[in-house]
């Protein structure tokens, strides 16, 4: 594994250590799995979420009738807590770096929700889009989900979520510089305030998208009326006809 | 829990897990030569059935040492104590291997080292509901054969190469 991805594996074994639940989360992922559904039959499908944290599409996959959806992550931290709930039987868990696997285009579609785009070596968008490719079979179908450059000021601030009401109270500060392509992100949980984590991310715009797209060989088309969450903006890509 | 590894965690708890860009590409062209050279007759048959598939035996010296797999056996099993017995099935177009559990053996290390084109069968599945593992050439499965029940489905393009380890706990 990669230096870049060792530190973004263990960001995300740190944002998991301490459990909790993002259920907030759930009506936009039902809605992400609902676009997909009319995309690819979902009976005969075969699916993957290429970085699945903890696992809310995995569970909005299943809950529509997938088969065994494959769950693909970095952090073990996360899939270990996903083997302790009640999906375990119903999916299929890989500890991973998605831009690296070999697996080829076995999946009629992928689902990338936020992943981890940077400057940083390895993490840059064309790399995720290619790597997002080469696991999706001719004629499948990607539904990817971005920061937004446009969007990101919607989501600037500081923020206390308490997951399950137990000991999992996090603080979050996402700031925003006009004019710059990122958003950083900084997270400490309540009791332990100095032991503070950050994170940067890229906010492509969406002709930057659709360009890097073309780029690896991919159509992509911004979805517009979708439940989205704050900050965000959907994208399904196909592959392109030869 | 918090102590074990994922990778135990998930072994323990279904029966298999996966090694992801487990092993070097100097064995993948190592087992491939050794496909490739071997005649027919040094092949054994995998059964008495139409779909038999063939199997040609390995010593531990034919073996390059792979690290990264070691590694990744060490989180899940006590590789001091182990006993390995190691081979390569060959599947070519219609062969498959039913459903069974195996006889022998605690632990079951499966590599591929050729897999056909996508659509083109020869992947296989574990448990009763018959799961398809997602494998690439190079990751490695390690699964509880003896316990689980585990097949492939039939090779309809190309030919399925794998190395396989069948290990003992001393």
């Amino acid at each position: 594994m990669s230096q870049a991805a060792e530190k973004i594996a263990a960001l995300y074994d740190w944002r998991c250590s301490r459990g909790g639940s993002t259920k907030d989360y759930e009506p936009f992922a039902a809605a992400d799995v609902t676009l997909l559904a009319g995309q690819t039959d979902f009976c005969t499908a075969r699916l993957c979420d290429a970085g699945c944290g903890n696992g809310i599409h995995l569970r909005a996959l299943t809950d529509a009738g997938v088969n065994y959806p494959v769950g693909v992550d970095l952090s073990k931290e996360s899939l270990r807590n996903l083997l302790a709930t009640d999906l375990a039987d119903s999916i299929i868990l890989v500890n991973a770096d998605f831009t690296t696997w070999r697996i080829g285009p076995i999946f009629h579609a992928v689902i990338c929700s936020l992943p981890v785009i940077s400057e940083v070596e390895g993490y840059d968008l064309r790399t995720i889009l290619s790597a997002l490719q080469s696991m999706t079979k001719q004629g499948g179908c990607i539904l990817l989900k971005l920061f937004d450059s446009e969007r990101v000021q919607d989501i600037t601030g500081t923020f206390s979520v308490i997951y399950d009401g137990t000991t999992s109270e996090k603080v979050s500060r996402i700031s925003h510089a006009p004019g710059h392509r990122s958003i950083d992100i900084s997270q400490h949980y309540a009791d332990t305030p100095h032991d503070t984590r950050r994170e940067t991310i890229d906010t492509p715009t969406r002709d930057e998208v659709y360009l890097e797209a073309q780029a690896v060989g991919m159509r992509a088309k911004s979805i517009d009326h979708h439940m989205e969450l704050p900050g965000t903006r959907t994208y399904l890509l196909r592959i392109s006809a030869e | 829990m918090s102590e074990e590894s994922f990778h135990k965690v998930q072994y323990q708890q279904l029966g298999y897990t996966i090694f992801t860009n487990a092993v070097s590409k100097h064995l993948i062209g190592a087992m491939r030569s050794k496909v490739f050279a071997a005649r027919d007759c040094e092949l054994i048959g995998g059964d008495e059935s139409t779909h038999s598939w063939r199997e040609f035996p390995l010593a531990a010296s034919d073996l390059p040492s792979e690290p990264v797999l070691k590694e990744y056996l060490a989180s899940v099993l006590p590789l001091a104590s182990i006993r390995i017995v190691h081979w390569l099935n060959i599947y070519r177009v219609d062969e498959y291997i039913e459903a069974h559990v195996d006889a022998g053996g605690e632990a079951q290390l499966m590599i591929p080292i050729e897999i056909p084109p996508s659509g083109g069968g020869g992947e296989i599945w574990i448990g009763a509901n018959e799961r398809l593992l997602p494998l690439g050439v190079g990751d490695a499965l390690l699964f509880a054969a003896h316990r689980v029940q585990h097949g492939t489905t039939k090779v309809l393009d190309g030919q399925r190469v794998s190395l396989n380890a069948r290990m003992w706990m001393h």
